[in-house]
């Protein structure tokens, strides 16, 4: 049986980044962080794909607003996450070496 | 006092599933809380202001996707709709008012809102004299043409 390549699109890659870098972060600091790159509207739906391909992890954050608000979501890479940035960026350095500089 | 987003919340758990809005909606909602918290905290009015806004109205995008996509309809007329319950949620809340004027634009208010209207002026007076003095006049030239 054929193995399926799993693939990364440039956004997921953009968040894996970040994530892989700071380890955790909530779709708020994403937002921020990624100058312009990841809206607010999309970053949930693309953290909700990336967690059903087992990209990622998200637990609710134990402190809530003193009004009485909901916890934050925080989102962490797994370690399937992490080797598939480190092929994918590879892969770039090698094919497209132009676009990594 | 309640929150920022619990009114959409209320709206988006009738027509999103329980994992959509664990996933998507929570979060998104979440996140407004916190940062408009923050902004009020530090008492910037109309960041606060802007954050709800914009947090509401991409809450009811993310809204309307999901239920046009799951139900085949077409996106367009559901984002106007629910654009339009955004607006309306934002307006309804009670710190959607406008922060109070400096005291030197104040300004004592009418019924309507409007500055009370200027004291009408004073009837214009004819003394009544003068009206019998022409009266006394053309009465007098009427009976010199008689004679």
């Amino acid at each position: 049986m054929p193995r399926r390549l799993r693939t990364l699109s440039a956004k997921e890659m953009l968040i894996l980044q970040m994530l892989i870098r700071e380890s955790e972060l909530y779709g708020l600091q994403m937002v921020a962080q990624s100058r312009g790159r990841l809206k607010r509207g999309t970053v949930y739906v693309t953290l909700g794909r990336m967690e059903d391909k087992g990209y990622v992890t998200s637990r609710a954050e134990k402190d809530t607003p003193p009004g009485g608000g909901l916890p934050r979501r925080i989102y962490r890479p797994t370690a399937s996450g992490r080797q598939v940035y480190d092929a994918w960026s590879l892969a770039v350095e090698r094919l497209m070496p132009e676009f990594v500089r | 006092m309640t929150m920022p987003g619990e009114s959409l919340r209320a709206i988006a758990a009738l027509l999103c599933e329980p994992e959509t809005m664990n996933r998507l909606i929570d979060p998104l909602i979440a996140d407004m809380q916190f940062e408009s918290l923050e902004a009020q905290e530090r008492g910037h009015v109309w960041r606060n202001r802007w954050i709800r806004l914009s947090g509401c109205v991409t809450c009811c995008r993310l809204i309307s996707l999901h239920v046009s996509y799951r139900r085949g309809l077409v996106w367009i007329p559901a984002t106007t709709l629910f654009l339009v319950a955004a607006i309306w949620v934002f307006a309804s809340s009670r710190q959607g008012e406008l922060p109070p004027l400096p005291p030197s634009l104040r300004v004592e208010k009418g019924p309507r809102g409007y500055p009370p209207p200027p004291p009408p002026p004073p009837p214009p007076c004819q003394p009544p004299a003068f009206m019998g003095g022409c009266e006394k006049q053309s009465l007098s030239a009427t009976a010199r043409e008689a004679r």
